[in-house]
Protein backbone atom coordinates (compact mmCIF):
# COMPACT_ATOMS: atom_id res chain seq x y z
CA UNK A 1 0.00 0.00 0.00
CA UNK A 2 1.18 3.44 -0.97
CA UNK A 3 0.66 4.90 2.50
CA UNK A 4 2.88 2.24 4.09
CA UNK A 5 5.50 2.63 1.41
CA UNK A 6 5.65 6.41 1.72
CA UNK A 7 5.59 6.20 5.51
CA UNK A 8 8.51 3.79 5.45
CA UNK A 9 10.38 6.15 3.14
CA UNK A 10 9.50 9.04 5.44
CA UNK A 11 10.71 7.36 8.62
CA UNK A 12 13.84 6.17 6.89
CA UNK A 13 14.64 9.74 5.89
CA UNK A 14 14.14 10.81 9.50
CA UNK A 15 16.43 8.12 10.81
CA UNK A 16 19.09 8.93 8.20
CA UNK A 17 18.97 12.71 8.28
CA UNK A 18 17.16 13.62 11.52
CA UNK A 19 20.39 14.26 13.42
CA UNK A 20 21.98 16.22 10.62
CA UNK A 21 18.94 18.44 10.21
CA UNK A 22 18.81 18.90 13.98
CA UNK A 23 22.47 20.02 14.01
CA UNK A 24 21.81 22.40 11.18
CA UNK A 25 18.80 23.87 13.01
CA UNK A 26 20.70 23.99 16.29
CA UNK A 27 23.52 25.98 14.81
CA UNK A 28 21.04 28.28 13.12
CA UNK A 29 18.85 29.02 16.14
CA UNK A 30 21.12 28.18 19.09
CA UNK A 31 18.31 26.68 21.13
CA UNK A 32 17.82 23.00 21.74
CA UNK A 33 14.02 22.90 22.07
CA UNK A 34 13.51 25.21 19.15
CA UNK A 35 15.92 23.17 17.02
CA UNK A 36 13.96 20.02 17.86
CA UNK A 37 10.70 21.68 16.93
CA UNK A 38 12.19 22.97 13.71
CA UNK A 39 13.51 19.51 12.87
CA UNK A 40 10.01 18.16 13.32
CA UNK A 41 8.56 20.90 11.14
CA UNK A 42 11.14 20.22 8.41
CA UNK A 43 10.11 16.58 8.24
CA UNK A 44 6.40 17.43 8.35
CA UNK A 45 6.88 19.62 5.32
CA UNK A 46 8.84 16.87 3.66
CA UNK A 47 5.88 14.54 4.27
CA UNK A 48 3.72 16.88 2.24
CA UNK A 49 5.93 16.09 -0.74
CA UNK A 50 5.70 12.36 -0.12
CA UNK A 51 2.00 12.61 0.51
CA UNK A 52 1.37 13.68 -3.05
CA UNK A 53 3.11 10.54 -4.20
CA UNK A 54 6.36 12.24 -5.13
CA UNK A 55 9.40 10.08 -4.97
CA UNK A 56 12.63 11.80 -4.18
CA UNK A 57 15.67 9.62 -4.44
CA UNK A 58 17.83 12.23 -2.73
CA UNK A 59 15.75 14.04 -0.13
CA UNK A 60 18.80 15.35 1.71
CA UNK A 61 19.21 18.59 -0.19
CA UNK A 62 15.48 19.24 -0.05
CA UNK A 63 15.49 18.77 3.72
CA UNK A 64 18.25 21.33 4.10
CA UNK A 65 16.44 23.74 1.82
CA UNK A 66 13.31 23.45 3.94
CA UNK A 67 15.36 23.89 7.12
CA UNK A 68 17.13 26.90 5.66
CA UNK A 69 13.82 28.55 4.76
CA UNK A 70 12.32 27.83 8.16
CA UNK A 71 15.33 29.28 9.92
CA UNK A 72 15.16 32.34 7.72
CA UNK A 73 11.54 32.90 8.70
CA UNK A 74 12.50 32.48 12.31
CA UNK A 75 15.31 35.03 12.04
CA UNK A 76 12.97 37.53 10.58
CA UNK A 77 10.60 37.16 13.49
CA UNK A 78 13.15 37.17 16.20
CA UNK A 79 16.62 38.48 16.58
CA UNK A 80 19.26 35.94 17.43
CA UNK A 81 18.90 34.42 20.85
CA UNK A 82 21.47 35.69 23.29
CA UNK A 83 24.35 33.55 24.41
CA UNK A 84 22.83 33.36 27.89
CA UNK A 85 19.61 31.99 26.50
CA UNK A 86 21.54 29.50 24.50
CA UNK A 87 23.51 28.29 27.48
CA UNK A 88 20.42 28.26 29.64
CA UNK A 89 18.61 26.16 27.07
CA UNK A 90 21.59 23.86 26.92
CA UNK A 91 22.40 21.76 23.93
CA UNK A 92 24.76 19.16 25.19
CA UNK A 93 25.51 16.34 22.81
CA UNK A 94 23.35 13.29 23.28
CA UNK A 95 25.64 11.86 25.91
CA UNK A 96 27.24 9.03 24.04
CA UNK A 97 29.73 8.65 26.83
CA UNK A 98 31.23 12.08 26.24
CA UNK A 99 33.50 13.30 29.02
CA UNK A 100 33.41 16.78 30.48
CA UNK A 101 36.36 17.93 28.37
CA UNK A 102 34.70 16.90 25.11
CA UNK A 103 31.51 18.59 26.16
CA UNK A 104 33.44 21.75 26.95
CA UNK A 105 34.96 21.62 23.46
CA UNK A 106 31.53 21.29 21.86
CA UNK A 107 30.39 24.24 23.89
CA UNK A 108 33.35 26.30 22.86
CA UNK A 109 32.94 25.59 19.16
CA UNK A 110 29.18 26.07 19.28
CA UNK A 111 29.62 29.32 21.19
CA UNK A 112 32.17 30.51 18.62
CA UNK A 113 29.85 29.57 15.77
CA UNK A 114 27.04 31.36 17.58
CA UNK A 115 29.06 34.56 17.40
CA UNK A 116 29.22 34.39 13.62
CA UNK A 117 26.71 35.86 11.24
CA UNK A 118 23.87 33.64 10.13
CA UNK A 119 25.19 33.30 6.57
CA UNK A 120 28.60 32.26 7.84
CA UNK A 121 27.20 29.66 10.22
CA UNK A 122 25.22 27.77 7.66
CA UNK A 123 28.00 27.45 5.11
CA UNK A 124 30.38 26.15 7.77
CA UNK A 125 27.91 23.57 8.97
CA UNK A 126 26.96 22.41 5.52
CA UNK A 127 30.60 22.21 4.43
CA UNK A 128 32.35 20.72 7.45
CA UNK A 129 29.64 18.88 9.33
CA UNK A 130 27.60 17.61 6.46
CA UNK A 131 30.25 17.43 3.76
CA UNK A 132 28.40 19.25 0.99
CA UNK A 133 30.45 20.73 -1.84
CA UNK A 134 30.27 24.50 -2.42
CA UNK A 135 28.20 23.77 -5.51
CA UNK A 136 25.70 21.68 -3.53
CA UNK A 137 25.56 24.32 -0.80
CA UNK A 138 24.89 26.85 -3.52
CA UNK A 139 21.89 24.91 -4.73
CA UNK A 140 20.53 24.58 -1.20
CA UNK A 141 20.99 28.25 -0.37
CA UNK A 142 20.18 29.46 -3.86
CA UNK A 143 23.57 31.07 -4.42
CA UNK A 144 26.36 30.45 -6.90
CA UNK A 145 29.25 28.16 -6.00
CA UNK A 146 31.57 31.17 -6.16
CA UNK A 147 29.59 33.14 -3.61
CA UNK A 148 29.61 30.10 -1.34
CA UNK A 149 33.37 29.62 -1.69
CA UNK A 150 34.00 33.24 -0.81
CA UNK A 151 31.62 33.07 2.14
CA UNK A 152 33.17 29.83 3.31
CA UNK A 153 36.65 31.22 3.18
CA UNK A 154 35.62 34.30 5.12
CA UNK A 155 33.68 32.29 7.69
CA UNK A 156 36.60 29.93 8.23
CA UNK A 157 38.95 32.83 8.94
CA UNK A 158 36.50 34.42 11.34
CA UNK A 159 35.95 31.23 13.25
CA UNK A 160 39.68 30.55 13.47
CA UNK A 161 40.13 34.02 14.82
CA UNK A 162 37.42 33.51 17.46
CA UNK A 163 38.85 30.17 18.49
CA UNK A 164 42.39 31.60 18.52
CA UNK A 165 43.69 28.97 16.10
CA UNK B 1 50.12 18.77 9.56
CA UNK B 2 48.35 20.69 12.21
CA UNK B 3 47.54 23.98 10.54
CA UNK B 4 44.77 26.26 11.78
CA UNK B 5 42.70 25.02 8.84
CA UNK B 6 42.92 21.36 9.76
CA UNK B 7 42.48 22.15 13.45
CA UNK B 8 39.30 24.02 12.72
CA UNK B 9 38.07 21.31 10.40
CA UNK B 10 38.68 18.69 13.06
CA UNK B 11 36.86 20.64 15.69
CA UNK B 12 33.92 21.32 13.43
CA UNK B 13 33.76 17.72 12.34
CA UNK B 14 33.55 16.63 15.93
CA UNK B 15 30.28 18.48 16.14
CA UNK B 16 28.74 15.70 14.06
CA UNK B 17 28.60 13.88 17.37
CA UNK B 18 25.88 16.28 18.40
CA UNK B 19 22.67 14.36 17.87
CA UNK B 20 19.08 14.44 19.00
CA UNK B 21 18.70 13.12 22.52
CA UNK B 22 16.96 9.75 22.79
CA UNK B 23 13.92 11.39 24.36
CA UNK B 24 13.70 13.95 21.60
CA UNK B 25 14.19 11.30 18.94
CA UNK B 26 11.38 9.17 20.37
CA UNK B 27 9.10 12.16 20.66
CA UNK B 28 9.77 13.28 17.10
CA UNK B 29 9.45 9.76 15.73
CA UNK B 30 6.06 9.30 17.31
CA UNK B 31 4.86 12.79 16.31
CA UNK B 32 5.97 12.29 12.73
CA UNK B 33 4.33 8.88 12.50
CA UNK B 34 1.07 10.32 13.81
CA UNK B 35 1.35 13.23 11.40
CA UNK B 36 1.91 10.96 8.41
CA UNK B 37 -0.99 8.74 9.43
CA UNK B 38 -3.30 11.70 9.90
CA UNK B 39 -2.38 13.34 6.61
CA UNK B 40 -2.62 10.20 4.58
CA UNK B 41 -1.24 9.74 1.08
CA UNK B 42 -3.46 10.81 -1.78
CA UNK B 43 -3.86 7.69 -3.78
CA UNK B 44 -4.40 7.97 -7.50
CA UNK B 45 -7.26 5.97 -8.93
CA UNK B 46 -9.02 5.50 -5.63
CA UNK B 47 -9.90 9.07 -4.89
CA UNK B 48 -8.21 11.06 -2.27
CA UNK B 49 -10.46 10.21 0.58
CA UNK B 50 -11.55 6.65 0.34
CA UNK B 51 -9.85 4.93 3.22
CA UNK B 52 -12.27 3.71 5.87
CA UNK B 53 -11.83 1.60 8.95
CA UNK B 54 -13.46 -1.83 8.53
CA UNK B 55 -15.65 -1.86 11.64
CA UNK B 56 -17.64 1.12 10.44
CA UNK B 57 -19.11 -0.84 7.52
CA UNK B 58 -21.63 -3.01 9.38
CA UNK B 59 -22.73 -0.04 11.45
CA UNK B 60 -23.52 1.91 8.32
CA UNK B 61 -25.63 -0.88 6.87
CA UNK B 62 -27.65 -1.04 10.07
CA UNK B 63 -28.73 2.53 9.78
CA UNK B 64 -31.11 3.13 6.95
CA UNK B 65 -31.78 6.77 7.74
CA UNK B 66 -28.42 8.13 8.72
CA UNK B 67 -29.57 11.70 8.83
CA UNK B 68 -32.05 10.99 11.58
CA UNK B 69 -29.45 9.26 13.72
CA UNK B 70 -26.56 11.51 12.86
CA UNK B 71 -26.13 13.39 16.16
CA UNK B 72 -26.15 10.24 18.26
CA UNK B 73 -23.97 8.50 15.75
CA UNK B 74 -21.34 11.21 15.73
CA UNK B 75 -21.17 11.40 19.49
CA UNK B 76 -21.05 7.61 19.82
CA UNK B 77 -18.30 7.30 17.25
CA UNK B 78 -16.34 10.14 18.71
CA UNK B 79 -16.61 8.80 22.27
CA UNK B 80 -16.10 5.12 21.61
CA UNK B 81 -13.54 5.16 18.89
CA UNK B 82 -11.80 8.45 19.59
CA UNK B 83 -8.84 9.08 17.33
CA UNK B 84 -9.55 6.14 15.03
CA UNK B 85 -12.82 7.61 13.86
CA UNK B 86 -11.28 11.01 13.43
CA UNK B 87 -8.61 9.50 11.23
CA UNK B 88 -11.14 7.61 9.16
CA UNK B 89 -13.31 10.69 8.88
CA UNK B 90 -10.40 12.69 7.53
CA UNK B 91 -10.75 10.67 4.34
CA UNK B 92 -14.49 11.21 3.93
CA UNK B 93 -16.20 13.16 1.16
CA UNK B 94 -19.60 14.91 1.44
CA UNK B 95 -22.49 12.47 1.55
CA UNK B 96 -20.48 9.90 3.47
CA UNK B 97 -21.45 9.14 7.00
CA UNK B 98 -18.17 10.25 8.53
CA UNK B 99 -18.04 13.54 6.68
CA UNK B 100 -19.69 15.58 9.48
CA UNK B 101 -16.97 14.34 11.83
CA UNK B 102 -14.34 15.62 9.47
CA UNK B 103 -15.99 19.04 9.26
CA UNK B 104 -17.39 19.46 12.74
CA UNK B 105 -14.85 17.62 14.84
CA UNK B 106 -11.52 17.29 13.02
CA UNK B 107 -11.44 20.67 11.35
CA UNK B 108 -12.80 22.48 14.37
CA UNK B 109 -10.14 20.91 16.56
CA UNK B 110 -7.41 21.84 14.09
CA UNK B 111 -8.85 25.32 13.88
CA UNK B 112 -8.93 25.64 17.68
CA UNK B 113 -5.31 24.55 17.85
CA UNK B 114 -4.25 27.03 15.21
CA UNK B 115 -3.07 30.16 16.90
CA UNK B 116 -2.32 33.47 15.27
CA UNK B 117 -3.87 35.30 12.34
CA UNK B 118 -1.10 34.21 10.02
CA UNK B 119 -1.59 30.50 10.66
CA UNK B 120 -5.36 30.85 10.64
CA UNK B 121 -5.39 32.61 7.28
CA UNK B 122 -3.29 29.81 5.80
CA UNK B 123 -5.54 27.21 7.43
CA UNK B 124 -8.65 28.71 5.85
CA UNK B 125 -6.93 28.71 2.47
CA UNK B 126 -6.05 25.06 3.03
CA UNK B 127 -9.58 24.10 4.08
CA UNK B 128 -11.01 25.92 1.05
CA UNK B 129 -8.72 23.78 -1.09
CA UNK B 130 -9.89 20.68 0.77
CA UNK B 131 -13.52 21.50 -0.15
CA UNK B 132 -12.50 21.90 -3.78
CA UNK B 133 -10.69 18.56 -3.75
CA UNK B 134 -13.83 16.96 -2.39
CA UNK B 135 -15.91 18.59 -5.11
CA UNK B 136 -13.47 17.28 -7.69
CA UNK B 137 -13.66 13.75 -6.30
CA UNK B 138 -17.44 13.85 -6.23
CA UNK B 139 -17.64 15.30 -9.73
CA UNK B 140 -15.27 12.68 -11.09
CA UNK B 141 -17.51 9.99 -9.65
CA UNK B 142 -20.63 11.68 -11.00
CA UNK B 143 -21.84 12.18 -7.43
CA UNK B 144 -21.79 15.94 -7.30
CA UNK B 145 -25.49 16.63 -6.91
CA UNK B 146 -27.03 20.05 -6.45
CA UNK B 147 -27.38 19.68 -2.69
CA UNK B 148 -23.77 18.67 -2.13
CA UNK B 149 -22.64 21.40 -4.49
CA UNK B 150 -24.59 23.92 -2.45
CA UNK B 151 -23.19 22.66 0.85
CA UNK B 152 -19.64 22.74 -0.49
CA UNK B 153 -20.23 26.21 -1.89
CA UNK B 154 -21.43 27.47 1.50
CA UNK B 155 -18.46 26.06 3.33
CA UNK B 156 -16.12 27.31 0.66
CA UNK B 157 -17.52 30.79 1.06
CA UNK B 158 -17.01 30.66 4.83
CA UNK B 159 -13.33 29.73 4.44
CA UNK B 160 -12.82 32.11 1.58
CA UNK B 161 -14.34 34.99 3.57
CA UNK B 162 -12.31 34.18 6.66
CA UNK B 163 -9.09 33.92 4.68
CA UNK B 164 -9.85 37.24 3.05
CA UNK B 165 -10.76 38.91 6.35
CA UNK B 166 -7.54 37.74 7.97
CA UNK B 167 -5.51 38.66 4.89
CA UNK B 168 -6.88 42.19 5.05
CA UNK B 169 -6.06 42.36 8.76
CA UNK B 170 -2.53 41.08 8.22
CA UNK B 171 -2.04 43.48 5.40
CA UNK B 172 -3.11 46.35 7.62
CA UNK B 173 -0.51 45.17 10.13
CA UNK B 174 2.18 45.20 7.48
CA UNK B 175 2.40 41.43 7.01
CA UNK B 176 2.26 41.61 3.26
CA UNK B 177 3.91 38.26 2.89
CA UNK B 178 1.10 36.23 4.44
CA UNK B 179 -1.74 38.31 3.04
CA UNK B 180 -0.22 38.24 -0.44
CA UNK B 181 0.54 34.53 -0.26
CA UNK B 182 -2.89 33.57 1.00
CA UNK B 183 -4.73 35.65 -1.58
CA UNK B 184 -2.56 34.57 -4.48
CA UNK B 185 -2.65 30.93 -3.41
CA UNK B 186 -6.44 30.98 -3.14
CA UNK B 187 -6.70 32.71 -6.47
CA UNK B 188 -4.48 30.15 -8.20
CA UNK B 189 -6.25 27.24 -6.52
CA UNK B 190 -9.76 28.51 -7.26
CA UNK B 191 -8.85 29.22 -10.86
CA UNK B 192 -7.57 25.69 -11.38
CA UNK B 193 -10.55 24.03 -9.78
CA UNK B 194 -13.03 26.24 -11.61
CA UNK B 195 -11.49 24.96 -14.84
CA UNK B 196 -11.27 21.32 -13.88
CA UNK B 197 -14.76 21.29 -12.36
CA UNK B 198 -16.27 23.01 -15.40
CA UNK B 199 -14.92 20.17 -17.50
CA UNK B 200 -16.11 17.45 -15.19
CA UNK B 201 -19.43 19.07 -14.45
CA UNK B 202 -20.75 18.97 -18.00
CA UNK B 203 -19.24 15.61 -18.77
CA UNK B 204 -19.88 13.56 -15.67
CA UNK B 205 -22.01 15.31 -13.10
CA UNK B 206 -25.05 16.17 -15.19
CA UNK B 207 -24.40 19.89 -14.76
CA UNK B 208 -25.28 19.75 -11.07
CA UNK B 209 -22.19 21.62 -9.99
CA UNK B 210 -23.02 24.75 -11.94
CA UNK B 211 -23.88 26.84 -8.86
CA UNK B 212 -20.68 25.73 -7.16
CA UNK B 213 -18.59 26.70 -10.16
CA UNK B 214 -20.33 30.04 -10.28
CA UNK B 215 -19.58 30.45 -6.55
CA UNK B 216 -15.92 29.61 -7.07
CA UNK B 217 -15.64 32.18 -9.83
CA UNK B 218 -17.37 34.80 -7.69
CA UNK B 219 -15.00 34.23 -4.76
CA UNK B 220 -12.08 34.16 -7.15
CA UNK B 221 -13.02 37.53 -8.53
CA UNK B 222 -13.53 38.88 -5.02
CA UNK B 223 -9.98 37.90 -4.08
CA UNK B 224 -8.62 39.34 -7.30
CA UNK B 225 -10.47 42.56 -6.64
CA UNK B 226 -9.31 42.85 -3.04
CA UNK B 227 -5.76 42.17 -4.03
CA UNK B 228 -5.89 44.79 -6.74
CA UNK B 229 -7.52 47.49 -4.67
CA UNK B 230 -5.25 47.01 -1.70
CA UNK B 231 -2.02 47.16 -3.65
CA UNK B 232 -1.44 50.59 -2.24
CA UNK B 233 1.69 52.63 -2.10
CA UNK B 234 4.23 50.38 -0.48
CA UNK B 235 7.02 52.07 1.31
CA UNK B 236 10.58 51.01 2.04
CA UNK B 237 9.82 49.98 5.63
CA UNK B 238 7.75 47.14 4.21
CA UNK B 239 10.58 46.01 1.98
CA UNK B 240 11.44 42.97 4.12
CA UNK B 241 7.89 41.69 3.86
CA UNK B 242 7.85 42.32 0.12
CA UNK B 243 11.16 40.56 -0.27
CA UNK B 244 9.63 37.57 1.53
CA UNK B 245 6.79 37.55 -0.94
CA UNK B 246 9.23 37.63 -3.84
CA UNK B 247 11.16 34.75 -2.29
CA UNK B 248 8.00 32.79 -1.66
CA UNK B 249 7.13 33.20 -5.33
CA UNK B 250 10.39 31.44 -6.13
CA UNK B 251 9.47 28.56 -3.81
CA UNK B 252 6.00 28.36 -5.35
CA UNK B 253 7.56 28.18 -8.82
CA UNK B 254 9.91 25.40 -7.72
CA UNK B 255 6.97 23.41 -6.38
CA UNK B 256 4.91 24.03 -9.50
CA UNK B 257 7.81 22.95 -11.64
CA UNK B 258 8.08 19.71 -9.63
CA UNK B 259 4.36 19.02 -9.96
CA UNK B 260 4.41 19.70 -13.67
CA UNK B 261 7.40 17.42 -14.14
CA UNK B 262 5.60 14.67 -12.24
CA UNK B 263 2.51 15.16 -14.43
CA UNK B 264 4.42 14.82 -17.69
CA UNK B 265 3.10 11.87 -19.64
CA UNK B 266 0.08 11.63 -17.34
CA UNK B 267 -1.72 14.62 -18.80
CA UNK B 268 -2.35 15.45 -22.46
CA UNK B 269 0.37 17.19 -24.45
CA UNK B 270 -1.94 20.17 -24.92
CA UNK B 271 -2.62 20.53 -21.22
CA UNK B 272 1.08 20.13 -20.48
CA UNK B 273 2.04 22.82 -22.97
CA UNK B 274 -0.60 25.15 -21.54
CA UNK B 275 0.69 24.68 -18.01
CA UNK B 276 4.28 24.99 -19.16
CA UNK B 277 3.56 28.35 -20.72
CA UNK B 278 1.84 29.45 -17.50
CA UNK B 279 4.91 28.37 -15.56
CA UNK B 280 7.05 30.42 -17.93
CA UNK B 281 4.79 33.37 -17.25
CA UNK B 282 5.22 32.78 -13.50
CA UNK B 283 9.00 32.72 -13.91
CA UNK B 284 8.86 35.91 -15.98
CA UNK B 285 6.70 37.57 -13.30
CA UNK B 286 9.16 36.49 -10.61
CA UNK B 287 12.08 37.91 -12.58
CA UNK B 288 10.14 41.14 -13.04
CA UNK B 289 9.45 41.16 -9.28
CA UNK B 290 13.14 40.76 -8.50
CA UNK B 291 14.09 43.51 -10.93
CA UNK B 292 11.44 45.83 -9.53
CA UNK B 293 12.54 45.06 -5.97
CA UNK B 294 16.15 45.80 -6.83
CA UNK B 295 15.00 49.09 -8.33
CA UNK B 296 13.03 49.78 -5.10
CA UNK B 297 9.73 49.79 -7.02
CA UNK B 298 8.05 48.00 -4.16
CA UNK B 299 4.46 48.24 -5.34
CA UNK B 300 5.38 46.71 -8.65
CA UNK B 301 7.59 44.05 -7.05
CA UNK B 302 4.74 43.02 -4.75
CA UNK B 303 2.21 42.87 -7.60
CA UNK B 304 4.55 40.85 -9.81
CA UNK B 305 5.43 38.46 -7.00
CA UNK B 306 1.75 37.86 -6.28
CA UNK B 307 1.12 37.28 -9.93
CA UNK B 308 3.95 34.71 -9.96
CA UNK B 309 2.51 32.96 -6.89
CA UNK B 310 -0.95 32.89 -8.42
CA UNK B 311 0.31 31.43 -11.69
CA UNK B 312 2.58 28.92 -9.97
CA UNK B 313 -0.21 27.76 -7.63
CA UNK B 314 -2.48 27.42 -10.63
CA UNK B 315 0.09 25.27 -12.45
CA UNK B 316 0.80 23.15 -9.39
CA UNK B 317 -2.84 22.58 -8.47
CA UNK B 318 -3.94 21.85 -12.00
CA UNK B 319 -1.04 19.55 -12.83
CA UNK B 320 -1.62 17.53 -9.65
CA UNK B 321 -5.37 17.54 -10.06
CA UNK B 322 -5.33 16.56 -13.76
CA UNK B 323 -2.92 13.70 -13.33
CA UNK B 324 -4.90 12.47 -10.34
CA UNK B 325 -8.14 12.71 -12.31
CA UNK B 326 -6.78 11.02 -15.38
CA UNK B 327 -5.92 7.89 -13.46
CA UNK B 328 -9.21 8.00 -11.69
CA UNK B 329 -11.45 8.68 -14.67
CA UNK B 330 -9.68 6.14 -16.83
CA UNK B 331 -10.07 3.55 -14.11
CA UNK B 332 -13.81 4.10 -14.59
CA UNK B 333 -13.43 3.33 -18.31
CA UNK B 334 -13.70 6.93 -19.51
CA UNK B 335 -11.32 9.21 -21.28
CA UNK B 336 -10.47 12.42 -19.50
CA UNK B 337 -9.40 14.29 -22.62
CA UNK B 338 -12.67 13.55 -24.41
CA UNK B 339 -14.53 14.45 -21.28
CA UNK B 340 -12.82 17.77 -20.89
CA UNK B 341 -12.77 18.59 -24.59
CA UNK B 342 -16.56 18.59 -24.71
CA UNK B 343 -16.32 21.71 -22.64
CA UNK B 344 -13.30 23.20 -24.32
CA UNK B 345 -15.18 26.06 -25.86
CA UNK B 346 -16.77 27.23 -22.65
CA UNK B 347 -13.54 26.68 -20.79
CA UNK B 348 -11.52 28.68 -23.32
CA UNK B 349 -13.89 31.60 -22.96
CA UNK B 350 -13.63 31.44 -19.23
CA UNK B 351 -9.86 31.21 -19.41
CA UNK B 352 -9.86 34.45 -21.33
CA UNK B 353 -12.14 35.98 -18.80
CA UNK B 354 -10.00 34.83 -15.89
CA UNK B 355 -6.94 36.38 -17.43
CA UNK B 356 -8.90 39.54 -18.16
CA UNK B 357 -10.11 39.72 -14.59
CA UNK B 358 -6.60 39.75 -13.28
CA UNK B 359 -4.95 41.91 -15.90
CA UNK B 360 -7.20 44.12 -17.95
CA UNK B 361 -10.42 44.86 -16.13
CA UNK B 362 -11.62 47.24 -18.80
CA UNK B 363 -12.05 44.35 -21.22
CA UNK B 364 -14.54 42.59 -19.02
CA UNK B 365 -17.60 44.00 -20.75
CA UNK B 366 -18.11 41.00 -22.97
CA UNK B 367 -18.56 38.71 -19.99
CA UNK B 368 -21.32 40.69 -18.40
CA UNK B 369 -23.88 37.97 -18.99
CA UNK B 370 -22.78 35.99 -16.00
CA UNK B 371 -23.88 36.87 -12.49
CA UNK B 372 -20.50 37.74 -11.09
CA UNK B 373 -18.62 40.93 -10.56
CA UNK B 374 -15.50 42.00 -12.30
CA UNK B 375 -12.40 43.34 -10.66
CA UNK B 376 -12.87 47.08 -10.91
CA UNK B 377 -16.62 47.33 -11.18
CA UNK B 378 -18.01 45.10 -8.54
CA UNK B 379 -21.56 46.35 -8.43
CA UNK B 380 -21.57 49.32 -10.71
CA UNK B 381 -23.10 50.52 -13.99
CA UNK B 382 -22.32 47.86 -16.57
CA UNK B 383 -23.31 44.97 -14.41
CA UNK B 384 -26.51 46.50 -13.10
CA UNK B 385 -28.89 44.82 -15.52
CA UNK B 386 -27.34 41.46 -14.98
CA UNK B 387 -27.23 41.84 -11.26
CA UNK B 388 -30.93 42.58 -11.37
CA UNK B 389 -31.80 39.67 -13.66
CA UNK B 390 -29.84 37.28 -11.52
CA UNK B 391 -30.97 38.79 -8.26
CA UNK B 392 -34.00 36.58 -7.92
CA UNK B 393 -32.10 33.36 -8.43
CA UNK B 394 -29.31 34.59 -6.13
CA UNK B 395 -31.85 35.22 -3.39
CA UNK B 396 -33.25 31.76 -3.91
CA UNK B 397 -29.82 30.23 -3.73
CA UNK B 398 -29.00 32.25 -0.64
CA UNK B 399 -32.21 31.11 1.02
CA UNK B 400 -31.56 27.54 0.10
CA UNK B 401 -28.04 27.82 1.46
CA UNK B 402 -29.36 29.29 4.66
CA UNK B 403 -31.97 26.57 5.02
CA UNK B 404 -29.47 23.89 4.29
CA UNK B 405 -27.02 25.34 6.79
CA UNK B 406 -29.73 25.52 9.44
CA UNK B 407 -30.97 22.00 8.83
CA UNK B 408 -27.41 20.71 8.87
CA UNK B 409 -26.72 22.38 12.18
CA UNK B 410 -30.01 21.10 13.58
CA UNK B 411 -29.22 17.62 12.35
CA UNK B 412 -25.85 17.75 13.98
CA UNK B 413 -27.32 19.13 17.15
CA UNK B 414 -25.15 22.25 16.98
Amino acid sequence: MKQDMQEARFMEAFSLYGDAIYRFCLVKVSNKELAEDMTQEVFMRYWQYLRDGKELTHPRALLYTIAHNLAKDWYKRKKAVSLDDRLAAGHEPAAHGNDAETLAQYEEVLAAIGELEENDREVLVLRYLEGFSPKEIGSILNETANVISVRLNRATKRLQHTLHL
Amino acid sequence: MNTPDTQLKDRLERLTEVTLSDTARDRLTSNLKAYAAFHSVREAGQGRFKKQVPFIGPVITLITHPKKFMPALIITFALLAGGGTSLAAQNAVPGEILYPIKIDVNEKVISALTIGDEAEASLHAKLAKERLEEAEDLAADGKLDAKLALALGTDLKAHSDQAEKLSAKLEAQGDLKTSGNVRSTIEGTFRSYAEVLSGLNGGVSGNNGVSLISDIRTYLNAHTKNKATTTVELSADLSASIEDTVEYADTAIARASGSLEAAEGKISAGAYAELESKLDAAIAAHTAAETAFAAKSYTEAYAEAQSAIRLATHVQTKATSMSHLKVRVEAAGLNLDTLLESNTKVKAERDDEDEAASTTPSENKKFDQRPQFSEEQPQSNKNDTNVETSQESSVEIEEEKLNFGQSLRATLGL
